[in-house]
């Protein structure tokens, strides 16, 4: 099993977002309960939905990142590398944007996106 | 030691040697190399001086660039046989040019440069001298 280091990571929010220094994913399916008198006190579900959202962040290099307000979602790419596949995209919105700045650190930037339709998932 | 260090010295050092105050405090001039040295004083150089290095520097990395920043530490002594209050004068002078200053770091963009601590004063009685540390935080990002 190959293990990769992070630190050739990417995003991609329409374009490449310069200055960044993490993201993350979270993939997720929503579950139904199904526990009946039959399951004998052991809870069980069943899959629905799946979504997806997540964030990144890092430090502020150009003009911030525009606001996902209208109803036309943009491509994110998250690169785990510069391999080829290896990441993962999907359609998505910006949700927010967290500026911070501190008298005795540098200025960051902050979004967090909420994925829309279905998530590619990254090559092995 | 890294690609910064010798271009950082150089800028603290010529902020140094162009502030009247400090200089007149320090008597230094084109000759002495004006009391202000990089790691130690020359053999034989008088009182008072400063001197300075660096400590540390660690990159602040993005994705796109592993050394987008760099988070340097610097130290600084002043050294008087004086007094201390002598010393303590070539200090206020010192923080006086420093403290929120940019610095102009060849091939460098200077972000940051603010006083950390200033140290307790020490004196030597082999040597009859008085010592005060300092260190500053220096922030370039590379042009």
């Amino acid at each position: 099993m190959a293990h990769i280091a992070g630190r050739a990571g990417q995003v991609d929010a329409a374009a490449e977002v310069t200055g960044i220094r993490n993201w993350t994913l979270t993939y997720s399916v929503d579950t139904v309960e199904t526990t009946d008198f039959a399951d004998s006190g052991v809870a069980t579900y069943l899959p629905t939905v799946s979504r997806w959202s997540g964030s990144f962040d890092g430090l502020k290099d150009g003009v911030p990142l525009t606001l996902g307000t209208s109803a036309t979602p943009i491509t994110i790419k998250l690169y785990e590398s510069q391999t080829a596949s290896q990441f993962w995209t999907g359609d998505c919105f910006i949700t927010s944007c967290d500026p911070s700045t501190s008298f005795d650190g540098a200025v960051t930037y902050a979004y967090n996106f909420q994925g829309t339709g279905s998530l590619t998932v990254a090559a092995a | 030691m890294t690609d910064s260090m010798n271009p950082v010295a150089t800028g603290i050092w010529n902020k140094l040697k162009a502030d009247a105050t400090l200089m007149s405090a320090l008597t230094g001039t084109l000759t002495n190399g004006y009391k202000c040295f990089h790691i130690i004083a020359p053999q034989g150089t008088t009182f008072p001086y400063i001197t300075f290095g660096q400590i540390t520097n660690v990159p602040i990395g993005t994705f796109k660039n592993l050394t987008a920043i760099e988070d340097e530490s610097w130290w600084f002594n002043v050294f008087s046989d004086v007094g201390s209050k002598d010393a303590g004068d070539i200090l206020d002078a010192l923080t006086d040019v420093l403290d929120d200053t940019t610095l102009t770091v060849t091939g460098y963009t200077n972000l940051v440069c603010s006083r950390e601590y200033v140290g307790g004063i020490r004196y030597t009685p082999e040597t009859g001298t008085y010592q005060i540390p300092s260190r500053y935080k220096i922030w370039i990002d590379k042009n």
